[in-house]
């Protein structure tokens, strides 16, 4: 066993001293030079970070993006794009009453879908990136930054806010892959400003880059056909420009959504006739006429008879009024290459219609129709069951994308049958129904009549046997 | 009868309505034509017009630039043979372009720091010389229909700092800053800008005390898409200067020292009272004897005169007053008026 020697005492002795001191020392500090070395501390961290910032801007060397893979990214986005947004306008469409909403979403759909794909299978890459994000950025603008959804669309407007948000920040990340910091601040910049003095075009869409013409829009297209952003340069394009591949494939693409587009517009031009105030008026005709019949008198006259007489009619001209859209739908290949012909079709159809309900009021008015009768039959005859019907012509077109494929096909389909179907039923119901009161009112008649002829042969009876009693 | 109906009325009146604010949209705070007018009205105006030509290279902060691509348009319709280069890509990235002598001015929002002076000096032998040119203030964005009333600094770096050297306490919910109602318990969308910009770092040093920002924010580079996403988000905050504001975000009200709530208003900004008020400022090389590029003289003239400043006034910004318009041109090195009008400070 070993004692410690006075030399070790005095050595631990002067080390916890000295640590002592040190301690004491830093306790001791004044604050000031805490906070001095604090400050040091967060001046040398930001100096290290500004640094690394542009050692990283310096040494990163991006990846050039070639024209096919910048053709892929697009198409990808523009498929991408008709997915959130048809989402988002048909939940405002769903179960929605109000046809000026319906019309204005389906607008949203038409617009953003058509200019994404005219712009996305154009022939050249450069102002292909720059117009899909002017279309989708000033979309955005007016729909969010300027509160157009909310206006339009009230409670119904955050979803399609979250995909019209969400489409924009995917358009600014697929140009972030080919335009540098400044060139996307720069496009921002062009982008602000044409809105800042365009304030009143609503229909933004269409707008392309070419549209903002300025020295700094041409500087930052040259820019980057000269390789100055992360974008191949233009001595590549131009060779794969000349590659018939590219051109077959766009061709592709687009044929493949062509059907897709022409549904769209297809039921943008029904939208775009229902919503209009003759339809309504017309549509309230017809509602207005099937009261005026349903109030027809209750006595068995001539009126009656021209009633049934005129729902005949009626019913043979909404069959032959189906028949035309049938017509139509026959010709359905056609109408997806020119929607006008669509519309101007089912316009003429349903002027039809709505002479024929302009006649047939014409002739409940001469009978007197229009006044209401307080005595309401069981049932009203419902023209509802006629618009339910007309609306479910309007679903039929609004598919007619699908018609187009095959149009004797669709013409049978089980939704049009049914449409059919309930039409002739609908009118059977109402003609049986109002034939069979009649049956009733002329058996009551003649219960009536017979116990009238009864009672008087009785009083006639009685009254001879009473003249004979009598002297 | 009558106490049953008023209790009816009562009890209607206490339901909760739909969610929106009576908070004025971020956009009803920006000046209109009428008091841009009227404020930049004592201003000198750009005259006396040199036969000019020559190239003028700008690259430094993108919010700036902004300024600096409206006064371009219009100075290069006074000058026709001059040659304007202008760049963003944010001070940081600038600085070394700067420095080489590719770019002769520097748009900023923030001073340059000690280091950037130091390195300025080294390569130049002389600090380069800096003027504010517009007026700004950092702005809080949340969405309209958020009904929160104010914040202090304390709860903003609650929100935003990893540290929390304010010693605050960390806001991870909106209940946490005070927000009742369906909002309370959504997890708040913390946005904030990339670090290209200079409104990242003003934030960092002026809110957070030189923290660093929490992890899971989200990092917009454009100050356009971070005011869109609190738009688009009733749930977001973020912030930024007041001239991106739109009709479907509001600023909320900063407490300052003495405890008032105030918003980034012109008033606010100018006086300084509002907590985050800044200046936008160019750096640009001028030698100790006071020679300055000639082009360069010509565009800042245009840039802090009248004329200038109403152009970008009129386009959301915060004009000069009087007096930094005369210290502007006394660092150029033109002799302001004798004497400059009044100022119309009326909104």
């Amino acid at each position: 066993m070993t004692t410690p020697t006075p030399n070790r005492f005095r050595g631990l002795a002067s080390g916890i001293v000295a640590l002592a001191v040190l301690l004491c020392w830093g306790c001791g500090t004044p604050r000031r030079e805490t906070q001095i070395q604090a400050d040091r501390r967060i001046a040398a961290e930001r100096v290290k970070s500004a640094q690394a910032f542009k050692s990283s801007l310096v040494s990163k060397q991006p990846h050039q993006l070639s024209i096919l893979e910048l053709d892929q990214l697009t198409y990808g986005y523009a498929d991408r794009y008709y997915m959130v947004m048809s989402s988002a306008v048909d939940a405002i469409k769903r179960g929605n009453t109000d046809p000026i909403q319906r019309r204005a979403a389906h607008q949203i759909k038409l617009h953003g879908v058509l200019a994404m794909n005219d712009i996305v299978s154009g022939n050249d890459p450069y102002a292909q990136i720059f117009d899909l994000v002017v279309s989708v950025t000033l979309e955005s603008i007016v729909l969010i930054d300027e509160n157009g959804a909310e206006r339009i669309f009230g409670d119904r407007a955050p979803g399609l806010i979250k995909a019209v948000r969400t489409m924009r920040v995917e358009a600014w990340e697929l140009a972030a892959k080919v335009l540098t910091q400044e060139q996307m601040e720069l496009l921002d910049y062009i982008i602000l400003e044409w809105r800042r003095t365009h304030p009143d075009i609503e229909q933004v869409a269409y707008v392309k880059f070419d549209n903002f013409a300025g020295a700094r829009s041409a500087k930052l297209v040259s820019d980057l056909k000269s390789g100055g952003g992360l974008l191949a340069p233009l001595s590549e394009a131009n060779q794969v420009l000349k590659d018939w591949g590219r051109l077959t494939e766009r061709a592709f693409w687009y044929s493949k959504r062509a059907p897709n587009i022409a549904a769209i517009q297809a039921e943008g031009a029904v939208n775009e006739i229902l919503s209009t105030p003759e339809i309504n008026s017309m549509l309230q005709t017809a509602e207005r006429l099937g009261n005026t019949a349903q109030a027809a008198p209750q006595t068995l006259d001539a009126q009656r008879k021209a009633l049934f007489a005129e729902l005949d009619a009626r019913q043979t001209l909404l069959t032959n009024t189906l028949g035309d859209v049938r017509h139509i739908v026959a010709e359905a290949d056609s109408l997806g290459r020119t929607v006008s012909l669509v519309t101007t079709n089912l316009q003429q159809t349903l002027a039809t219609v709505g002479d024929t309900l302009k006649v047939a009021e014409q002739v409940g008015r001469t009978f007197g129709f229009d006044k209401p009768s307080s005595n309401s039959p069981s049932r009203p005859f419902d023209i509802q069951d006629y618009t339910a019907a007309l609306l479910r012509l309007n679903e039929v077109v609004t598919n007619v994308h699908q018609l187009s494929l095959n149009a004797d096909q669709l013409t049978r389909s089980e939704g049009w049958q049914k449409a059919l179907k309930d039409m002739t039923e609908a009118t059977d119901r109402r003609v049986d129904r109002v034939f069979s009161r009649l049956c009733l009112l002329l058996g009551l008649a003649f219960v009536l009549a017979l116990g009238y002829r009864v009672i008087a042969m009785k009083l006639t009876g009685q009254g001879a046997q009473a003249t004979k009693e009598k002297p | 009868m009558r106490p049953l109906v008023i209790c009816c009325l009562l009890f209607l009146a206490g339901l909760p309505g739909p969610a929106a604010t009576n908070f004025p949209s971020a956009r009803s705070l920006l000046l209109n034509e009428k008091t841009v007018v009227d404020l930049t009205a004592g201003l000198s105006q750009y005259e006396n017009l040199p036969k000019l030509t020559g190239k003028l290279v700008s690259g430094g902060s993108g919010l700036v630039t902004l300024l600096v691509n409206r006064w371009a348009s219009e100075f290069a319709t006074l000058y026709s043979d001059v040659v304007l280069d202008i760049q963003g890509g944010g001070s940081v990235a600038s600085l070394p372009a700067f420095l080489a002598g590719k770019v002769d001015l520097m748009p900023m929002a923030r001073p340059l720091l000690p280091d950037e002076l130091k390195q300025c000096k080294d390569k130049f032998g002389y600090e380069p010389a800096q003027i504010i040119v517009a007026q700004d203030a950092v702005g809080i964005y949340v969405n309209k229909n958020n009904p929160l009333a104010g914040l202090t600094l304390i709860q903003l770096d609650g929100i935003y700092s990893r540290d929390h050297k304010r010693g605050g306490k960390r806001a991870e919910f909106w209940a946490d800053l005070g927000v009742t109602g369906p909002l309370a318990q959504a997890r708040i969308t913390r946005l904030a800008l990339s670090s290209v910009h200079g409104s990242h770092e003003f934030f960092r040093d002026t809110v957070m005390l030189g923290s660093d920002y929490r992890f899971g924010g989200h990092f917009e580079s454009l100050l356009s898409s971070l005011v869109q996403a609190v738009g688009a988000d009733e749930a977001g905050v973020g912030f930024g200067s007041v001239m991106f504001g739109t009709e479907r975000t509001r600023f909320v009200p900063l407490q300052t020292p003495n405890g008032d709530y105030l918003l980034p208003t012109y008033e606010n900004t100018v006086t300084g009272r509002y907590p985050l008020a800044r200046a936008l400022r160019i750096v640009f090389r001028r030698k100790p004897d006071g020679s300055l590029n000639p082009v360069v003289r010509e565009f800042l003239r245009f840039a802090v005169s009248r004329r200038g400043q109403r152009i970008i006034a009129l386009a959301e910004s915060f004009p000069l007053t009087v007096e930094q318009q005369q210290e502007a041109l006394r660092v150029i090195g033109e002799t302001p008026p004798e004497k400059p009008e009044p100022p119309q400070r009326k909104k």
